[in-house]
């Protein structure tokens, strides 16, 4: 019979309840004794500083808009999810707006788009359906657009995001940001 | 030629007092032949108009919009030179949350529908102004497998007929809401509900089943519109000494599943009722049910009055992917042939000798894996390697199906058929589960593929005579839209970012789209009233109605 929306788990459960037990398994994660060995306040340090993370993401109302909030990401992602996005952010994009109904979240997708005029904007998708594109430019300026009115619009899955190899961000390191984000997550 | 005149003159003038003079010619032919019989617009509904819905256009007076399953509207007011007009007159909110999969009727202005809940309302369908509202009283422990969703009802006499999440068949006074009947088709505690708008035929109102989930024994059902007595029930899993049972490994028949939950067609001509089956309990594993499993995931052909099998076609044997095959059966006629059509979960669109049952091509019309080879008759043969496995086997379509229970359409004028297809595969697994009643029974948990790969969706026309597709509207993700024509040459259909989209039929090039503001998970329709063509579609917990301005 349908799996009237993407999954089957949760069958016969209401959406209020599915969440109850999304909620409760975040929580239970969040609680599990993650390896982390690393250092909070180093990588707070590197966060907003030498490493730039801050540059597009913002935590606690500090920092940049291009990139997801990762205030709760230490709480709501497990640390393996947590290495790979830093590694390898392209692999699986980000997700980003969730709307009600909607089966699938929107993801952290890469939007180049020449307007009619041929100004050019790369950026992030915030949202888009068939007919229009929200977008945020790298200076993280908002623009909306209707798409048959413009030049050119070219999407990626490859993200803006860097993929932090070891020499950008050792392993000692990536673990003090990681510290941090669990840290501030559990705040 | 005078008389014929002279006729033109009296219809004009009584079309021009019920304000239709601005409707093209043959739509004028057609409400003529309404108008001619002016009484029995606000008459009741006979059978008899049931069988002849198609010489009156302006109304909607069953699921699919007419017997054959074609949800095609011969009015052509809005058409492709000023479909980019349209403008939403109204909207009607059921202020529910979920699923509103809803495909109201319309009959002499007034429109009825189905919401969430179980929730039925009558509303004048110039102004959106409820008339009247019902809701059933639902016990707390109902098991829809699939969100308390409702698609809709069926009208006959002066009533209008309601299946419930409770598994119960109601009748409901058409001018009041108030309960004529309330029978209970079976024990909803032992996993079953009722989802479809039901199919009245004659005197019969026929329900299926939903439950496949639940290890519920599939069926259908017919009711007296007048008393709700239940006429016959025909098992979509035979009993002992049943043609048909030798298919089901040992006692693996009395959870067998195959619940029959989308609405049916029929062919006055032939006095049969096509209905179809789901898939077989416990869907993603076969270990237990060995043998094909009848009538699991087939197309019955039943006699309307006794619920005699006459022949069935089975579109995938012993499944395990859970590929139902609860999509409509389209009755198309091309020359001679009277076919069914079917684009199925499976991936295959299917075109059925309707008189026989006879496969007479299978095509794929989406990505498909499960399948590599067809037998003689040209049916697709699973791989055996396909099964779900407990590691996971990564299998297309996915367990969503490559199209779904959202109405496909088609539409005589391009000889298309329309139907929303997603590409998505999954990653299936097997895992011995023991039934208990009533609870979620699977034999398994599937496991949507690598989420690093978009899943997307499509609205694609296929040409019936080859199985070839025409073109394709590609949407950004998969939508549980389902589609109409009309023979103003357009296709209406929705999408999960809550667009309302008007396409060229004939190209599948956009002319118009209206933002609802939330998903559309249901089927749209047309009616017309005041000689004004409106177009309707539950999308959100809304139900919105378009027209020129």
């Amino acid at each position: 019979m349908p799996p009237n929306g993407a999954t089957q788990q949760g069958v016969g459960m209401t959406e209020e309840e599915i969440w109850q037990v999304i909620s409760y398994i975040r929580s239970v994660q969040a609680k599990a004794p993650a390896e982390v060995v690393g250092n909070a306040a180093h990588g707070k340090d590197l966060f907003y500083g030498s490493v730039g993370c801050s540059t597009c993401h913002m935590i606690q109302g500090k920092g940049g808009r291009l990139g997801p909030d990762l205030s709760t990401t230490g709480s709501a992602r497990s640390t393996d999810y947590l290495v790979e996005s830093i590694r390898n952010p392209s692999r699986r994009l980000a997700q980003g707006i969730s709307e009600a109904m909607k089966e699938f979240s929107q993801e952290y997708e890469t939007v180049t788009v020449v307007t009619a005029e041929g100004t050019k904007f790369t950026g992030v998708v915030l949202n888009e359906d068939h007919f229009t594109l929200q977008m945020m430019d790298t200076r993280e300026q908002l623009h909306f657009f209707e798409r048959d009115k413009l030049r050119s619009l070219e999407k990626s899955r490859e993200s803006l995001m860097p993929a932090y190899n070891q020499k950008m961000l050792s392993d000692k390191d990536l673990q003090d940001v990681i510290a941090y984000l669990l840290a501030v997550g559990d705040q | 030629m005078k008389r014929e005149s002279m006729n033109e003159g009296r219809k004009s003038r009584f079309l021009a007092s019920l304000g239709m003079t601005n409707l093209r010619p043959s739509v004028l032919v057609f409400l003529t032949v309404v108008a001619g019989a002016a009484p029995s617009l606000r008459a009741q509904v006979t059978a008899q108009r049931l069988v002849d819905s198609g010489k009156e256009p302006q109304n909607w007076m069953m699921y699919s919009g007419d017997y054959a399953g074609r949800r095609f509207s011969a009015l052509e007011q809005i058409n492709t030179a000023n479909a980019g007009m349209l403008v939403p007159k109204w909207a009607y909110q059921t202020m529910a949350g979920g699923k509103f999969e809803t495909t109201p009727l319309v009959v002499d202005g007034i429109l009825y529908g189905t919401g969430q809940d179980n929730r039925a309302f009558a509303l004048d369908a110039r102004s959106g102004r409820p008339i009247w509202q019902y809701q059933r009283g639902l016990p707390a422990d109902i098991r829809p497998c699939c969100g308390r969703v409702n698609r809709g009802l069926a009208i006959l006499g002066d009533r209008v007929f309601l299946g419930t999440l409770d598994a119960h068949v109601i009748a409901l006074d058409s001018k009041t809401g108030n309960v004529v009947w309330d029978v209970a088709a079976v024990d909803y505690r032992g996993g079953y509900s009722i989802t479809l708008a039901p199919l009245a035929i004659k005197n019969l109102v026929i329900v299926g089943v939903s439950g496949g989930e639940y290890g519920i024994r599939g069926f259908i059902d017919a009711y007296d519109a007048a008393t709700g007595e239940r006429k016959w029930r025909f098992y979509t899993v035979p009993g002992p000494g049943e043609p048909g049972h030798e298919t089901w490994e040992g006692e693996s028949w009395k959870i067998g599943g195959a619940p029959a939950w989308i609405t049916g067609t029929y062919d006055p001509a032939t006095n049969t009722t096509f209905w179809t089956t789901g898939n077989p309990s416990p869907s993603n594993r076969g270990e237990g049910r060995a043998g094909d499993n009848l009538y699991s995931n087939s197309l019955l052909a039943l006699e309307p009055e006794t619920g005699k099998l006459k022949w069935y076609f089975q579109f995938s044997k012993h499944d395990e992917h859970d590929y139902d095959a609860t999509q409509v059966p389209v009755m198309v006629d091309q020359g001679e042939r009277r076919l069914i059509l079917q684009a199925n979960r499976n991936g295959f669109f299917y075109v059925v000798d309707r008189a026989n049952g006879k496969l007479l091509f299978a095509n794929p019309f989406a990505k498909v894996t499960w399948s590599d080879s067809k037998d003689a008759s040209g049916a697709p043969i699973a791989r055996k390697d396909a099964s779900p496995t407990l590691e996971g086997n990564r299998v297309c379509p996915g367990a969503a199906g490559a199209t779904n229970w959202m109405s496909p359409t088609y539409d005589p004028q391009t000889r298309l058929f329309y139907v929303t297809a997603r590409e998505q595969c999954d990653v299936f697994s097997t895992a011995p589960q023991a039934y208990e009643a009533g609870h979620a029974y699977y034999g398994s948990a599937y496991f949507p593929n690598d989420d690093a790969e978009p899943f997307t969706g499509a609205l694609r026309a296929i040409d019936p005579d080859t199985g070839k597709m025409k073109w394709e509207w590609k949407h950004p993700s998969p939508t549980w839209s389902g589609v109409l024509s009309t023979a103003g040459g357009l296709i209406f259909t929705g999408d999960a970012e809550g667009n309302f989209i008007a396409l060229e039929a004939a190209s599948g090039k956009a002319l118009w789209h209206f933002q609802c503001g939330a998903s559309v998970y249901s089927s749209p329709m047309t009616f017309a009233i005041d000689g004004k063509q409106y177009v309707a579609v539950a999308a959100g917990s809304a139900l919105f109605t378009f027209a020129l301005p």
